[in-house]
Parts: structure tokens; C-alpha cells; sequence
């Protein structure tokens, strides 16, 4: 008997609610162990080459400074071996090179937090410099790139009767999330204790371990709040290793926060592109061929790729595609993913582009992606799982008003502004992975659910309470979820938008398991009302056990419990992620729509409003869906108008890494903003019918920005984020 | 480079073997850890690690009296101890928090002698006699401020990382009337970053209280 | 942040004795303490003059405005005087940092901030302002937000101040305390080009105390308003920024005070904009043709030539804000 359905899709607060908005929530760096010292990083203030001394003395001088540790005095690490992403990754004071500007090159440890920023501004680096190579756009490719092929596409795009080629930049980004990377690292004896802001307990668990060569079961990570992160804290970086270092060589705990400037060196950023793209098609409207040519920056000493070519592979029907992607190793530190990894950045030259043929055809843009909706995924040739992309471009048209758009550009004025409206498509993958949550069931009826997932904003312990509730018949109110512990059931990296899917399968898993056991106690129990009755149909809810066309007759668990002398029922839920090869492709549809002011004289670009409709199946929580959607609308207006990380290819320095010079939006800079989901569920994803949430929200963003600029002005800004200058 | 069969990139047939993708680390963090151990743990040489050195005098500190949520402290601080790391390390009060120590993100947030300011650039030594609010003083009697109710009640915050700030400047906020308008409001609190976005709701909640206060 | 004593002035005398010793005044401190923390500055010792009495805002028997250096940007602002008398002040300091800082900082730290420019804040960069003779970063550096008025090869650094824009439009004056005497300087005069001493940025003497700003009296009714360009609609430095004070009488321009923002060294008062204004009859026409003398001496660097245009296109529009269109 499948459970009926009370808190999964209701409008709820969040469980944790109240400790955020009294301060009481612990992040990593809110925790002060016993004996703790502070821990401050020195980076290397040149790009590249090697470090030939360092002065430590006056440093040490400093009252309460405990130690200096760099590759001079650090204790050696035992070697790595595989991992991820594929090289050799930066290691904690192990050698005397200087990959790129702002490495870690040594630390100071002392007793109060002044006296160790201090100490550090004191020591004293020399180098043997050479410049760095960090200009993405002069530097040479590493070897051959990859390539994707079907059909002829070179021979397709000679023969089409409608061609258009464009160059698309995207800048680097940084994730910036509020709360600093940071940590709180413990020894007793051979085993570490740390509080780290992480989007996965277990993997810091991992690396640690492997980085000291020491059993994972002597390592226990703490992460039960996380201050955003948007995949930055998706991976254990040097920093963490470095307070365990010194938490050892000190004997004492140490708390290590990196400053807002060290992030940009410290925690990885989403790269930056080109993406050359020449698109045929026929005069009616149907693309003929792509060709894809990009371009990304990747670190000299590790090699990270990511999606970026998916959405030119499958989003719309093309017979002809070619597809290549080169790799530029750069003296930087290496990029990882940030919120929508490649589709983001992937999404925005592909959307540009079919609004260039929908305006060089003279044909409406959303009617113009309906002529080229595949059948089925032409990139697998395997059939899509659901694909709501015509009712997201349907509901979002009709929510937004997009009748009301003038085709023609730069026709729309108020006052000052030019007024413009564009929309673009969006897709993410839907990835699982295996998941494990454990349930208890307490004599009194409450529920505890636990497994070593993680919440960066997204309100997992709430989602997953949802679920919880629903599956154990239970309320809200009766079931607490915890999670951010190493030591609990196994769950995968908090990232990809696989949370939901994958832990939110394990925690139903488990409900469902121990809700069986508690019907299976009561009809084999003959002092309970439920005795003999078929087990299938036997429901719960708000913790009592009826018959559902019988409700009179039952019992609550609380009464089944005690009465069997039970203290509590517990059962280990999984989830084992998807079996074999995929039968279908597997993705979730965004379509984005915005409206925006052009200063027509001034270049200042506005976003006045905006709506996002999204297949993602079946959405567990409403409030919170509503607003990671609005986030990430948030989100994409900054990479569409203001974010851009900037390096001084002179010396490897990021010169704008801080708040006042790196722009993220700010309260004013948001409008109004509505986010509509799709219904639906999608059973060939996971159980619990879900596509995930938290990056589809945020690919296609800033390409309708984009296009609404151009429909506001008629000028085609093919770089990223648009600024005043190119408009003027 | 080949261009006669399709070779995936980043899809699941290529990704077993070699190289690991983004999408397979992802999707497999549970079977692959982030490092593999190879040997056991090799010992530092100590030699280099022996710094001898006479320490300078303790830095210059002040003995400062301040009332913080009611509470009168007295506590002597080094002097270039910020209000927001006097909280934070030295009073346990964490809820304020350091998102960029330079006054640009607006996470510290506290009501000094009633006004809004960054904690973070406020040295300790200057506040003898001050009063401090902090978010952890806005909560009487278990009952809650109506601005951190009306943000709950609006979901207007993800993470909660910049939550202390956006709420006790929110109150400054309605405090000093700038609630008149969403524009005002959004102006006037344009001093407090969130970076997951919860901008909109966050105006709701301001709103919201105003209307109550 | 370097070790430093403290001292809390009792009163101005007690404040400039250690002054005169070297000690570093703090009134609100959002740039010094910002600046310490990044080893910008480091000060062995800090007077914090916040306790002396220069907190008031005064209507001065000439019919000017003086408002004491210790008055915060929040306050002044929103002080009826300069509210009604001085909108264009209210609005600069309004459109400056945040809330937050507004309350701390006043209105004698707010001219005597410091430029933002990254390679200056940046104490692993080459920066003459900071360490004379080292070099400028900036020249070939990443220069989209530095100055293209008052340059020169030592320093292209962009003075941040938008209060300072608007007092040089309105000709305002800065009140001095040494131990010698008050003393009052022209606040064109005030603050220093960079030439070939970028580290001198204001013409304040050693020791010496900032006690009050004046705005003269102004004997025909002045409309005015600030107008500040960004990237971000709040919370940024600007772009460009223009400070323009109008007396229109009889359908005629009699009086013009023009000044810009986020282009110079310095805030960069635009006389050739005001004498094509002046005698002129509002209208559109006008208010470009004036504004086309904007960004004269202009000297683009690699990231910054769009500022002429832009500055050309703020002046127009805030000429047409203040001055309507007859």
C-alpha cells in the first residue's frame, strides 16, 4: 500500500529554521575546541617558479607565534595515487615550486587570531620567479582536443541555405559564497577530528585520510552547516590538509579560515571559455548542423573538464554535429564546478545562437526551438525518460507575457530604457548515485533519520524530513533528519543536484522498510487491532497503524512498541544508484525568460523581471524549490551582467578578488522573479521520481539576459557578463 | 583526432575507464574517495623545523567595558581585535559572522548604540561604554523578533551564512524608516550580500515585519 | 594589522599634542582599519578623535552650511539643512557604500578616504602611492576602474569619494586645526593631483586636524543633483559620477557648477562645461553641446577610453535632470 502523500509537496518552513535566524546554527569556524590556536595562510605573491628562502625570524619574534611550517619544515606526505580530477594534485608545503599566484607557501601558527595575520604579513618569501602563462586566449592547447561526431557537419553546414557563425566568451566566475572556506582541525593521538565547511564529509574523510596516511576510520568530519558553496567546497582542498599539518606539528587544535581574497586562489572557480559555433539550417527553421569549437582553462597541474558540449549534443534535433574541445593548462590553480558545471556555461553560446537564427529567420524564438525538438536524445539514441521542455516554453510564455514582445529590436522604450525580452532553454543531467540513511523509530514515536549528506542552502534536513514523514506516516514535527557527520550512512558528494535523487531514495528506502516492520509486528501480533489483517492494506499516518477502509481499526506505534517491549525499531535504508547502462536519457528542462532596461545612452543593463518554468519532476518541497529557483535566477543575473574574475597576465595576480571589485548582485539589482514547476514525476530517474534542482535553475539564465539585451537594442554582446562599455 | 564515429565526452560509456570526468566523479562519490593512500605515513625532519627565537613584547591591549545584548562586559583586548572577532572568538557569540572582513558583504552586522555598522571595522578598543546588539540578542524571552520570524515565514534565507547580518540590518532598516517602498527597501539593505539569492524574499520579509513593528 | 597604541582624545588639544607625535587620527575608521588589515597602512599609534566636538551641523552667519568633520555620512545626509539646501550633497553621500558604513563613517574621513585601486590595496603589487619610486601596476595593469583626468606616470589612481565630487561643485571649504591655528583651504586645493608625489593626496600638514567642511552661501538658489553611474544599480564605486548645481532664471542658465566623478585623480570640476552652459537656454541641445566639453585632457588607458564617452553621457543626462528641458 503506498503511503499517503501530507508533507511531500506541502508549503513548509524549514526544520532548521529557527537556529538560523538566531545565530545559533554552528558553521565550520564557529567552533572553538578547547585549547584551539589560529592558523594563517602565507601565499605566494608571485605566478610561477620556485621558492628560495623564507625568512621566518621576525615572524617567530612575535609573542604567541607557535610555529612556521612550509616546504622547508613540513613533514613529508606519503604519495597519492588516482583521484580526481586527473594529475597531480597541490599537496601541502611538499616542494619548493610556485604553480600559481597566491598558493600556499607557508603558515603561521599562534595563540590569538592578530598575532597569527600578523606574523604572517611578516615572513618573508623569496622567489625565483618566471612569468606565468595565464591568458587563456594566446596560451596553446594541450595536444589534440576531444571530439564528438555525427553525421557531416562540415559538409551539411556548405549546403545550408541559412549559416551563421559566431565567437561566444564566458568570463571566470568565482563562487563566492558568504561563508569562507574554512576549518577546525583536532588530533588526539592518531586520530583527527575536524569541522569543516565541506558539500561531502566523507570524501574530506578520503582525502585526509590519504593525505596523512592514516585509516579513514581514525578521521571523523563534522559539517552540519554549510554557508553556500555552489560546488566550491566539493572537493577537500590544501587549506584543510594545512590546519591538520598544523594542528599536528602544534599539538594543539587549530582553526584555519582562508580570507575572501585567499578564496580566489584557494577553492577553485568555473573556467572561463570560447566557444567558436557555427549553426545551418534550412529556410524554415530546421538546424541542419553544428559545429562546436571550445576552448577552456584548465591548471598546468591537473586536468579538469565538464559538460560544456552536452547541451549543443542534445538539446535540439541536428542530424550534423562536430564538436571539439581543447584544453588550455594555464599557471592557475585549478577550476572546478560551479552551480550548473558546463551546461551553464555551454547553455549560454548554444541559446545566444539559436536567438540569432530566430531573429536572422524572422521567426519567433520559442517557435523556432519547437521546430527542433528531437524525438529522442540524438546525442545516446536513446529515449528521453520524460522531456516537458514544450510545456516549460508553454506555461512560461503564457506566465511572462510573451505575446507582448516585439520581435523587432530596440522598439521598446520607457523613458531612458530601452526595454527588451528574451528567453532560452536550459538542461542539467540528472545524476544519481548510491545513497544509505539510517531510521530509528523511537518507544515514543518520533523518528530519527541520519545519513552523511550535507546542506549548502538547499534545505536538505527539511526536504529529506519530507520524505521521512511521509513514507513513516509520521508528521513533520515527529521526525528530525540530521546529517553532516562522516560517521553516519553513507551519502555521496552534495553536488550535481543529486541530493534529492539519490539520498531522498535511501531515506524513502528506509521508511518504507521500517514502516513495513512495524505492520508486520502488528498483524502478527495478536493483542494488536491490526492482527491478521493483510499488511498491504495497512497505512500510517501521524504515527498510528489502520487499515485504510477500515480506519477505526489500528494503533499507533507508540502502542505497538511497548506492548511488543520494543525500545525502538531501526532499519539501514540504500539506495544503490543507477544499475548498469542508461536506458534513457535523463535530464532535467529549463526554459528562463527575462525582461531588461538598456539604458540607451548610459550602457546600464536591468533586469526587471523574470520567470523560470522547470521540468524537474517531481518537486518534494515547494517552498524550497521556489527558492532555489529564484537563487539561482539571482545567480545567473550576475553572470550575465556583473561577474568576472580578472587575472593580470603580467604576474598571475587576480586583481579584483574582493567583494568591492568582484560584482555579485546585490539586493537592489534583483526584481521580482517567479518560478513555475512542471508536474510530473520521472520513475525511470529514481524511486522517488525526482530530476534533481539545484543547477537546472540556473542554466539558460543568462542567455535570456542576453537575448532580451539584443531585443532591447539590437546589439548582439557575444561575451560574458555584459558590460556598460560595449553598450555604449 | 578522430572525427568518424561519435566519441562521447563526459557521457557514461568512455567514462570508466582513464580518466575520470566530472560527471563520474560526481555520480560515483561514493565508491571513489577523493585520494588513494599509497605507503604509510613518512615522519618530518625536525631539524628544520627547530626556530629559535626570543619573543617581541605581547602586543598592545586595552581594557574596554561594553554592554553586549544586555550584558555588561569587561574584557581586556588586544587592540586590533575587531568587534566582530571580539564576539565571535572571545564572547562565543558566533551568530555574526566574517564573510569578507572589509566591510563589503555586510555578514557581520551589528546594532552598535542602536545603528547598524560593520563589526568587522569597528575596532573593540573604541567601544568602552558602547552597546552592542547582536542577533543573538534580538530573541526575547524565547520569543522572536518579528523580522526573524517574517523570515522564516517568507523563507528568506538558503544557507543562513548571511542571515545574522540580513536581519539585524533589517532591523536598523525599519528602524530608521526606510521601508517606505520594495525600492527603499532593496536600496537601503543593498549593504548585505546573499550569494544564494534570496534577495526577493528577503524585501517580503523586511516588509513584513515593518507592517507589524 | 601591525601592533598599535590607543588613546582616546579627551579634546582637540589632546588630540593634536598626539597628533603632533606622530599619532594617526581614527574618526569612523572604514578605510584606515580596512587598510591596516591589509598592511596598507600601519600605524604605530591611533588617536581616536571620535569623542571631540565637531558633531554639529551649522547654518554659519554668512548663510553658508558647515558641517563638523565627526558628523557620519548617514547623518548629514539626512540633516534637513543639507537635505533642502544641498540635495546634491544628501544624494552623494547617500549613493556611497552602504548603509552600514554610512553610520560609521564621517564626513572628514569620507575626504580623506583613500583610492581604491587594486594594485594600491594590494601590498604584493608595485604601487608609488604606497611605496614612492616602486613603480605604478596600474599604468599596464588591469585599469578599468582608474582615472583618466590628472593622471600621471607615477599614478592613475581614482579618487572614491562621491561626497568629495559634490563639495568640489559647490566650492566648498575645508576648516584645518594645527597647532599653530585653524587654517582653511579651498577644497580644489584640498586634495593633491598625483604628478610625481602620489603618496601626498591631501594638503593637510602633519598633525593637523580636519574640523569641518563648508559650503559657501550660495546668493542664487541653486538646483542640483548627483548623478552616479555603475555596473551594479547600488553598493559600487562609480564609474562615472556627475555633481551639477544649476541657477536657471528668465528660461537662462546664470550660474553653472559642474564636477565629475570616478574619471580623476581627483574630483575633476568641469569649468569648460560651465562656461558653455552659462548664458544658455535649457534644452536638450544644450546639455550636449555643454557636455561634449566633459572629457577634455582625457587620457584613456588600456581598459578605461569608454569612460570619456560615458562621463560626456553622464554629464548630459544629470544637465538634464537638474535643468529640465524648456
Amino acid at each position: 500500500m503506498s503511503q499517503p502523500q501530507a508533507a511531500v509537496g506541502a508549503e513548509v518552513r524549514r526544520v532548521d529554521a529557527r537556529l538560523r535566524v538566531t545565530g545559533r546554527a554552528k558553521y565550520a569556524a564557529d567552533n572553538s575546541p578547547d585549547g584551539f590556536v589560529h592558523a594563517v595562510v602565507v601565499d605566494s605573491g608571485v605566478g610561477k617558479g620556485r621558492i628560495t628562502g623564507i625568512d621566518t625570524r621576525a615572524a617567530v619574534a612575535q609573542a604567541g607565534v607557535l610555529k612556521v611550517i612550509s616546504h622547508l619544515n613540513a613533514p613529508k606526505l606519503p604519495p597519492l595515487a588516482g583521484g580526481y580530477p586527473p594529475g597531480a594534485p597541490l599537496r601541502a608545503f611538499q616542494d619548493d615550486r610556485v604553480r600559481f599566484f597566491g598558493q600556499p607557501v607557508a603558515v603561521v601558527v599562534a595563540t590569538t587570531l592578530e598575532t597569527a595575520q600578523h606574523a604572517a604579513s611578516l615572513v618573508g618569501v623569496s622567489y625565483d620567479a618566471e612569468p606565468p602563462s595565464t591568458d587563456m586566449t594566446i596560451a596553446d592547447p594541450a595536444g589534440d582536443g576531444q571530439t564528438y561526431a555525427r553525421g557531416d557537419a562540415e559538409g551539411a553546414l556548405g549546403s545550408s541555405a541559412v549559416r551563421l557563425e559566431m565567437t561566444y566568451q564566458t568570463a571566470r566566475n568565482h563562487h563566492n559564497p558568504i561563508e569562507p572556506a574554512g576549518i577546525v582541525a583536532r588530533w588526539d593521538g592518531d586520530r583527527l577530528t575536524v569541522w569543516e565547511k565541506t558539500q561531502w564529509v566523507q570524501g574530506a574523510v578520503s582525502t585526509l585520510a590519504g593525505e596523512f596516511g592514516i585509516p579513514p576510520d581514525h578521521i571523523r568530519v563534522f559539517s552540519p552547516f554549510v554557508g553556500g558553496s555552489f560546488g566550491s567546497l566539493g572537493r577537500t582542498w590544501v587549506h584543510s590538509v594545512i590546519a591538520a599539518m598544523a594542528a599536528r606539528e602544534v599539538g594543539r587544535p587549530v582553526k584555519l579560515v582562508l580570507t575572501r581574497r585567499q578564496l580566489y586562489f584557494g577553492v577553485g572557480y568555473r573556467p572561463a571559455y570560447e566557444y567558436g559555433l557555427r549553426l545551418g539550417s534550412d529556410r524554415r527553421g530546421r538546424l541542419t548542423a553544428s559545429a562546436h569549437e571550445v576552448r577552456a582553462e584548465t591548471s598546468r597541474y591537473e586536468t579538469y573538464t565538464e559538460e560544456v558540449l552536452n547541451p549543443g549534443r542534445m538539446l535540439y534535433s541536428t542530424p550534423n554535429v562536430h564538436q571539439t574541445y581543447s584544453l588550455v593548462p594555464l599557471d592557475v590553480s585549478t577550476p572546478w564546478f560551479m552551480r550548473g558545471p558546463g551546461y551553464s556555461s555551454g547553455a549560454y553560446p548554444v541559446e545566444s545562437a539559436i536567438d540569432e537564427l530566430a531573429h536572422e529567420l524572422g521567426m519567433d524564438p520559442i517557435e523556432l526551438r519547437l521546430r527542433n525538438e528531437p524525438a529522442d536524445d540524438e546525442s545516446s539514441g536513446l529515449p528521453f525518460s520524460t522531456r516537458r521542455l514544450r510545456e516549460c516554453y508553454r506555461a512560461g510564455a503564457r506566465a511572462f507575457g510573451w505575446d507582448r514582445r516585439s520581435p523587432e529590436p530596440r522598439s521598446t522604450r520607457d523613458g531612458d530604457w530601452l526595454i527588451g525580452m528574451g528567453m532560452a532553454a536550459g538542461v542539467y543531467d540528472t545524476l544519481r548515485s548510491p545513497a544509505q540513511a539510517s531510521v530509528r523509530l523511537a518507544a515514543d514515536g518520533t523518528a530519527l533519520v541520519q545519513s552523511a549528506t550535507s546542506d549548502m542552502g538547499p534545505g536538505t534536513a527539511t526536504s529529506m524530513t519530507q520524505v521521512a514523514a511521509d513514507a513513516l506516516g509520521l508528521t513533520m514535527r515527529q521526525v528530525t533528519f540530521r546529517l553532516g557527520d562522516s560517521s553516519m550512512p553513507t551519502a555521496p558528494i552534495h553536488a550535481g543536484s543529486l541530493t534529492m535523487a539519490s539520498v531522498g531514495s535511501a531515506v524513502q528506502d528506509g521508511c518504507d522498510k521500517l514502516r513495513k516492520q512495524a505492520i508486520t509486528l502488528a498483524v502478527n501480533d495478536e493483542e494488536s487491532p491490526l492482527y491478521g489483517a493483510a499488511a498491504a492494506d495497512i497505512v500510517v499516518r501521524g504515527g498510528r497503524l489502520y487499515v485504510k477502509d477500515e480506519p477505526a481499526r489500528g494503533e499507533t506505534y507508540q502502542r505497538l512498541l511497548a506492548r511488543n517491549g520494543r525500545t525502538h525499531l531501526e532499519v539501514l535504508g540504500s539506495y544503490a544508484g543507477p544499475s548498469g547502462p542508461e536506458r534513457f536519457s535523463l535530464y532535467a528542462y529549463a526554459a528562463t525568460f527575462a525582461e531588461v532596461a538598456v539604458d540607451a545612452r548610459l550602457g546600464l543593463v536591468r533586469v526587471r523581471r523574470m520567470v523560470g518554468v522547470y521540468d524537474a519532476a517531481r518537486i518534494i518541497s515547494p517552498t524550497l524549490a521556489d527558492s532555489q529557483a529564484i537563487g539561482a535566477m539571482t545567480g545567473g543575473i550576475g553572470q550575465a551582467l556583473l561577474e568576472h574574475t580578472i587575472t593580470d597576465h603580467r604576474d598571475g595576480r587576480i586583481v579584483n578578488a574582493n567583494f568591492a571589485d568582484y560584482l555579485v548582485p546585490t539586493h537592489a539589482d534583483i526584481p521580482e522573479m517567479k518560478a513555475i514547476f512542471i508536474q510530473g514525476e520521472d520513475y525511470e530517474a529514481d524511486p522517488i521520481g525526482v530530476k534533481g534542482l539545484g543547477e537546472i535553475v540556473i542554466v539558460g539564465v543568462a542567455p535570456a539576459i542576453a537575448n532580451a539585451v539584443f531585443n532591447a537594442t539590437g546589439r548582439r554582446v557575444r561575451e560574458l557578463p555584459i558590460k556598460p562599455e560595449v553598450l555604449l | 583526432m578522430s572525427t568518424e564515429r561519435p566519441v562521447p565526452v563526459g557521457t557514461s560509456s568512455a567514462e570508466s575507464e582513464s580518466a575520470p570526468t566530472r560527471r563520474t566523479f560526481i555520480a560515483t562519490t561514493t565508491a571513489v574517495g577523493g585520494a588513494v593512500v599509497i605507503g604509510g605515513l613518512a615522519t618530518g625532519s625536525p631539524a628544520l623545523a627547530t626556530e629559535e627565537a626570543v619573543a617581541t613584547e605581547a602586543p598592545p591591549s586595552s581594557l574596554v567595558s561594553l554592554t553586549v545584548n544586555g550584558v555588561r562586559r569587561t574584557v581586556t583586548v588586544d587592540n586590533r581585535t575587531s568587534l566582530l572577532d571580539l564576539l565571535r572568538e572571545h564572547l562565543d557569540l558566533t551568530g555574526s559572522k566574517k564573510g569578507c572582513n572589509a566591510g563589503a558583504c555586510g555578514a557581520c552586522t551589528v546594532l552598535v548604540d542602536g545603528r547598524r555598522v560593520a563589526s568587522c571595522l569597528t575596532l573593540a578598543v573604541r567601544l568602552e561604554g558602547a552597546e552592542v546588539t547582536t542577533i543573538e540578542g534580538l530573541e526575547k524571552g524565547g520569543r522572536l523578533h518579528p523580522l526573524q520570524q517574517a523570515f522564516i515565514d517568507q523563507d528568506a534565507f538558503q544557507c543562513g551564512f548571511c542571515t545574522s547580518g540580513q536581519i539585524v540590518s533589517g532591523v536598523g532598516c525599519i528602524q530608521e524608516g526606510h521601508t517606505g517602498s520594495q525600492d527603499e527597501i532593496q536600496e537601503w539593505m543593498s549593504g548585505n550580500l546573499c550569494r544564494c539569492g534570496c534577495y526577493v524574499k528577503i524585501v517580503r520579509a523586511v516588509q513584513q515585519a515593518a507592517d507589524r513593528m | 594589522m601591525h601592533p598599535f597604541t590607543y588613546t582616546k582624545a579627551a579634546d582637540t588639544r589632546e588630540a593634536l599634542v598626539a597628533g603632533g607625535r606622530g599619532g594617526r587620527y581614527i574618526a569612523g575608521g572604514t578605510t584606515l582599519v580596512d587598510l591596516m588589515r591589509e598592511t596598507v597602512e600601519r600605524p604605530g599609534a591611533l588617536v581616536d578623535i571620535s569623542g571631540l566636538p565637531l558633531r554639529e551641523v551649522t547654518v554659519t552667519g554668512r548663510g553658508g552650511l558647515r558641517i563638523g568633520a565627526l558628523v557620519r555620512m548617514a547623518e548629514a545626509a539626512a540633516h534637513p539643512e543639507v537635505r533642502s539646501g544641498y540635495p546634491l550633497v544628501s544624494q552623494a553621500l547617500e549613493l556611497s557604500a552602504s548603509a552600514q558604513l554610512r553610520n560609521m563613517a564621517t564626513i572628514g574621513g569620507n575626504i580623506m578616504q583613500r583610492t581604491r585601486c587594486t594594485y594600491f590595496r594590494d601590498v604584493t603589487a608595485v604601487c608609488n602611492k604606497r611605496e614612492p619610486g616602486s613603480g605604478c601596476a596600474a599604468l599596464h595593469g588591469f585599469n578599468r576602474g582608474h582615472a583618466i583626468l590628472g593622471t600621471s606616470d607615477s599614478c592613475v589612481a581614482t579618487h572614491p569619494s562621491d561626497l568629495a565630487v559634490a563639495l568640489t561643485a559647490l566650492d566648498a571649504d575645508v576648516h584645518l586645526l594645527g597647532r599653530e591655528g585653524e587654517r582653511t583651504v579651498p577644497f580644489a586645493e584640498f586634495l593633491l593631483r598625483p604628478g610625481s608625489t602620489p603618496n601626498r593626496e591631501q594638503a593637510v600638514r602633519p598633525g593637523e586636524l580636519i574640523i569641518a567642511v563648508e559650503i559657501p552661501a550660495h546668493p542664487r538658489p541653486l538646483k542640483s543633483g548627483y548623478l552616479k553611474v555603475r555596473d551594479r544599480q547600488s553598493y559600487e564605486f562609480a564609474l562615472t559620477s556627475a555633481a551639477v548645481a544649476l541657477h536657471i532664471r528668465g528660461g537662462v542658465v546664470r550660474e553653472a557648477k559642474v564636477a565629475a566623478g570616478g574619471v580623476g585623480t581627483v574630483p575633476w570640476r568641469l569649468p569648460a562645461v560651465e562656461r558653455r552652459l552659462i548664458g544658455g537656454r535649457p534644452s536638450d541641445g544644450l546639455w550636449a553641446e555643454a557636455a561634449e566639453y566633459a572629457a577634455d585632457g582625457a587620457r584613456p588607458l588600456a581598459y578605461n577610453g569608454f569612460k570619456a564617452e560615458l562621463l560626456k553621457r553622464t554629464v548630459e543626462r544629470q544637465l538634464r535632470i537638474v535643468g529640465g528641458t524648456a
